[in-house]
């Protein structure tokens, strides 16, 4: 039997290696990176593809292209599993036990994961199966899918955002076209705004605030004409002062309003962003900030409404820039841990690059095809109401911030930050913007960028 | 079991065993083994689900380990805890707002709970169905009950619609800073029922004869609520109020629900905390650095501060319960 002090010192050493043990070390296998031939025989293997949640019809999208995919190539059997989100992804990993793909809603995570080697660097495979990543994807989609000079995971789908705004309220309200700058957005939304006899407000013109559907894209430096991060990686915000005049537009048109009434419109429509109950439908918004989707939701919703779409103004009073736009979309990983990577990118390949499928997915889950090839086919291109998307999503100017190490963290201590300006609790926009800076900076720096 | 129990005889013809000092005799090697396999579904399920995860977490806690990382892992010694009371704001707001949770909800919903439990206990007819009703919405899934709140309590929800027909213009509730505890806690007095009947059932156990006593010393309804119910449920009085104060130090769900769901929109990810972080709690802060931002070794931290703030608490409140604390049988 073990004198009492050894029993411990076993057991402290034996726990130590345990709990060591539970810290993934990382992928030590000698798997060759290049990729499969198609039309080669192989030995019958199953790669597991995770996503993120999604409606039924989109699982039945997915479904039915693995299993062409499986119908194609028999020896391939794809194992799909939704409703994994990038934390059950990081559990996984964590637990030795990851998807060979994993498909996630957001490229937030993009360069924490690569920097982490939670995911593999596709250009070995991208090279070995040909695939010119220049040639297959525009240019906006590489920028969130790549950290330093590593491909991370490959673009299926993609977001733009624009203004959408109501015909019939324009023409009522004398408005002969669009609005190209900030300012002009402002003059072209008070112009548009009614109110209630008791002076409440019936039609809000355009709705500010950063938090309300999707405009927090109108604050990440594209249509205030500056980078997030700068060229050494840092945040602009203290230097550039075209962020103080971002948020000077922001908080005018806030107090134009009143920040109660804001409020109030914030608190009843964000849960009806995507119904029926939607203000730009409802009348309650002559002007609203949105993804591409609500095209496809309109159409849905209410197919006789007459809408336009155009890029979101610019804050240089010249329109310099207009046309550009946030665009950022659904990224697909290789698992670093994956024990059938050459398989799994095969299968990756398939879904990223396959114009057939990227197109029957963009029509069901209302999204951009993210290939040259896919949008080339693609018959809503010529859309009017999507053409739009389709621009600014091949707009040379049209990015979207540097991911960095620090995953979602930068952005969401950015919402956080604006949300406390708007709420008035932050006196000097200088010194705030330069404090919010700092820590976004010390973030980036903790987590090793 | 008095067979495990029973003396040990020496059969080894050995030196006799000696037993533990005040602690009867200890069973010999082969006794170890069937007093092991009788405990040992709880030593195997204690080990792996409780001791594990806490000592994991205490080793995570002094590391950089990220969830999902293979990068390898450094011992960083007291970094985390110094980082969290150096350079988080959050950190300092998730804690501000705990605090006013603990200060404000406990207090309040062991006081509804109380009140509502007097005023059923001295309903005459239909006691039975008033504390049904009372306790029903506590068997509400706490997910289910933040969802319900939020529709009810949106700005133009029926909640406001009824304050609107009494001329009064309702707050924006979970959706406005200044509204969004206060929203919270309505909710947990709304779902206070199993306290509610913990406090009736304590009230029914007071001995008549006190009460009659003190009406003959002529307390009216109040000193003999103060006189002799107050001291009489005081022991279930401190109960409410630890156990909801354990509780609420790691307050999570309701928060969780309410903000990501308050800001939630096909284009939106979670903002814990929304809105403007007046719901970011000490528990949800905890799990977005956890796993929003995979920073397992510094939410290790947290929780182990978390602990130890709860335990110290603890401590802190049996002693002072000695004070208010009465026990029936004599002295306080």
């Amino acid at each position: 039997m073990f004198k009492p002090i050894t029993g411990a010192a076993a057991a402290t050493a034996a726990g130590v290696l345990l709990l060591s043990g539970c810290t993934s070390s990382g992928p030590a296998d000698s798997q060759p990176t290049s990729a499969i031939s198609a039309g080669a025989s192989h030995a019958p293997t199953t790669v597991t593809v995770w996503t993120f949640n999604h409606l039924p019809n989109e699982v039945a999208a997915f479904k039915a292209t693995l299993g062409q995919l499986h119908a194609k190539y028999p020896w391939l059997t794809v194992k799909f599993v939704p409703n994994k989100d990038d934390a059950a992804y990081a559990k996984a990993v964590a637990a030795g036990d990851p998807p060979d793909v994993f498909i996630s809603s957001a490229p937030d995570n993009v360069a924490k994961f690569c920097y982490n080697g939670t995911v593999a660097d596709l250009k070995p495979y991208l090279s070995s199966a040909g695939v010119d990543t220049a040639k297959t994807f525009p240019a906006a989609t590489l920028v969130y899918t790549r950290y330093q000079d590593k491909q991370c995971a490959l673009p299926l789908l993609t977001d733009a955002f624009a203004l959408y705004y109501n015909k019939k309220m324009f023409a009522e309200a004398g408005i002969t076209k669009p609005p190209r700058t900030l300012a002009e957005l402002t003059a072209a939304a008070k112009k548009l705004t009614k109110k209630n006899p008791d002076g409440s407000i019936k039609t809000f013109g355009f709705v500010p605030r950063s938090d309300f559907n999707a405009n927090r894209y109108i604050f990440t430096g594209v249509q205030s004409g500056t980078d997030f991060y700068g060229k050494d990686g840092k945040t602009t915000f203290a230097d550039d002062a075209k962020w103080q005049q971002l948020l000077k537009w922001d908080r005018e048109l806030i107090d134009y309003y009143g920040a109660s009434n804001v409020q109030k419109f914030v608190g009843r429509y964000q849960p009806h962003a995507d119904d029926a109950s939607n203000p730009l439908l409802t009348g309650a918004a002559a002007m609203e900030f949105d993804g591409e989707w609500h095209v496809g939701e309109i159409a849905t919703l209410k197919k006789d409404f007459d809408y336009g779409v155009v890029p979101m103004p610019v804050l240089d009073a010249q329109g310099t820039g207009y046309g550009a736009g946030n665009t950022l979309g659904t990224v697909a990983y290789l698992s670093a841990g994956s024990k059938h990577k050459q398989e799994a990118f095969f299968a990756l390949q398939q879904l990223t690059t396959d114009t057939t499928f990227l197109n029957q997915l963009a029509d069901t889950v209302y999204n951009i095809p993210s290939t040259f090839a896919a949008l080339k086919a693609w018959d809503k291109a010529s859309d009017p109401h999507w053409k739009p998307f389709v621009d600014l999503f091949q707009n040379s100017g049209s990015y979207y911030k540097t991911l960095t190490p620090a995953g979602v963290e930068d952005m969401d201590t950015w919402r956080a930050f604006l949300l406390e300006y708007e709420q008035g609790k932050v006196k000097d926009a200088a010194s705030g913007l330069s404090g919010v800076g700092k820590k976004i900076d010390d973030l980036n720096a903790q987590s090793g960028q | 079991m008095a067979t495990a129990l029973a003396p040990v005889e020496n059969t080894s013809g050995g030196a006799p065993t000696r037993p533990a000092r005040g602690r009867g005799p200890s069973p010999s090697g082969a006794r170890w083994w069937i007093v092991l396999a009788f405990v040992s579904p709880f030593v195997v399920g204690f080990s792996a689900f409780v001791l594990y995860p806490v000592v994991s977490t205490l080793y995570y806690s002094l590391t950089d380990f990220q969830a999902g990382s293979y990068r390898p892992v450094h011992f960083v010694g007291l970094r985390n805890y110094r980082l969290l009371f150096t350079q988080s704001d959050n950190f300092w707001v998730s804690v501000r707002n705990t605090l006013w949770m603990v200060a404000v909800m406990v207090p309040l919903r062991t006081a509804w709970a109380m009140l509502t439990a007097w005023v059923i206990i001295r309903v005459k007819r239909g006691r039975t169905v008033y504390r049904t009703l009372f306790f029903l919405p506590s068997m509400v899934p706490v997910v289910a009950a933040a969802l319900s709140f939020i529709v009810l309590l949106n700005p133009v929800g029926p909640f406001n619609r009824i304050l609107d027909l009494v001329g009064i213009s309702g707050p924006g509730w979970f959706s406005d800073p200044a509204w969004s505890k206060p929203s919270l806690v309505l909710m947990a007095l709304w779902a206070s029922g199993n306290l509610m009947v913990i406090f009736s059932a304590a009230m029914l156990d007071v001995p008549r004869e006190l009460y009659e006593a003190a009406e003959l010393d002529g307390a009216g309804t109040l000193r003999k609520f103060v006189s002799v119910t107050l001291p009489a449920i005081s022991p279930v009085i401190f109960f409410a109020l630890l156990t909801g104060m354990i509780y609420t130090f790691q307050y999570f769900t309701e928060a969780f629900v309410a903000s990501s769901s308050s800001n939630m929109t096909s284009s939106s990810s979670q903002l814990l905390g929304y809105p403007a972080n007046s719901l970011l709690f000490y528990s949800t802060e905890l799990y977005q650095q956890g796993f929003s931002y995979f920073k397992t070794g510094y939410a290790s931290a947290m929780a182990w501060l978390l602990f130890l703030v709860i335990f110290a608490a603890t401590v802190i409140f049996i002693r002072a319960s000695r004070r208010f604390v009465h026990h029936a049988g004599g002295g306080r």
